[in-house]
């Protein structure tokens, strides 16, 4: 009697040729899912540090109802005086990668980007008729483009 | 006796389109919520968030007694790049007929009774969504 046991090369190669079939699309959702993830983390590093950097200048100067605004020569550093008296500045630097905030009442705060940031110099969008929009960019190595932004309108 | 060597042509047609079935329908799944993550990445922007503070600070009323409509200065619309402002009930803004974007960002408001401003942005080829609730005296 023939022995029937084992499998034929067909049924093998059947068996490898489905299955490769199957791990390609599984391996490439798992390669979309793992460049995703990591995306989204560098993404929440950078939003979370702007995020807290636009609080606290924000905050300290939306509690006076005129404020000046101005640019230092380096277009590094903001500066706001409010009611004529009370200063805040923020001044972000690419060669340290870090955004220091200080204001009147010496509080000093500062918070570091991570070295393959890129901080550009402050962008001038309008700063005429008593409404100001200041902007940040920060680029990261993936190529996305934050945008720290200081907007005011004197009441 | 009959000898039986190898597959049914039938059955690995059958295993392959419910194998391939259900992985259509996995990326089918993960594409959708991908898409819907980017989405929200344009909601609720800390920068957006404080134009909408300083372009209440303009308006002569502020609140959603009796008003539906929201007069901004011109200037201001175009230079904080304002699409549109609704004011009111969050419910009652779902009803209201917007940008079918701006809707669903709508619909992501949890707080249904509160009287809110809720804006729209351009940012760059996009939209940006953020609202402000207001403390109604």
């Amino acid at each position: 009697m023939r022995n029937n046991k084992g499998t034929t090369l067909v049924e093998i190669i059947v068996s490898v040729a489905l299955i490769s079939i199957v791990m390609v699309f599984l391996v490439g959702l798992l390669i979309d899912l793992r460049d995703i993830d990591d995306k989204s983390l560098k993404r929440l590093e950078y939003e979370e540090k702007i995020a807290l950097i636009t609080k606290q200048f924000q905050d300290t100067i939306q509690k006076y109802d005129t404020c000046s605004f101005s640019v230092d020569s380096s277009n590094k550093q903001l500066n706001a005086k409010c009611e004529d008296f009370y200063n805040v500045n923020l001044k972000c630097d690419n060669d340290n990668k870090t955004c220091v905030y200080n204001d009147y009442d010496n509080n000093k705060k500062s918070w570091t980007f991570p070295d393959e940031a890129t901080i550009s110099k402050i962008q001038v969008k309008n700063d005429s008729d008593n409404k100001y929009i200041y902007q940040y960019e920060i680029l990261d190595n993936k190529g996305n483009v934050y945008i720290l932004e200081i907007s005011y309108i004197n009441t | 006796m009959e000898k039986k060597k190898g597959f049914v042509f039938v059955e690995t047609i059958v295993v392959c389109t419910v194998l391939l079935t259900i992985l259509v329908s996995i990326y089918a799944s993960f594409v959708l919520i991908i898409n819907t993550q980017k989405k929200r990445s344009d909601y609720n922007q800390s920068r957006f968030n404080y134009r909408a503070y300083n372009i209440i600070k303009t308006l002569d009323n502020v609140g959603c007694d009796d008003t539906d409509t929201v007069d901004i200065d011109l200037n201001v619309k175009e230079l904080f790049e304002v699409k549109d402002v609704l004011v009111g009930k969050a419910s009652d803004l779902r009803e209201k007929n917007v940008d079918p974007d701006f809707k669903e960002y709508l619909s992501t408001i949890a707080d249904n009774d509160q009287c809110i401003y809720a804006f729209e942005f351009e940012n760059g080829d996009k939209s940006a969504y953020t609202y402000v609730k207001i403390q109604e005296s």
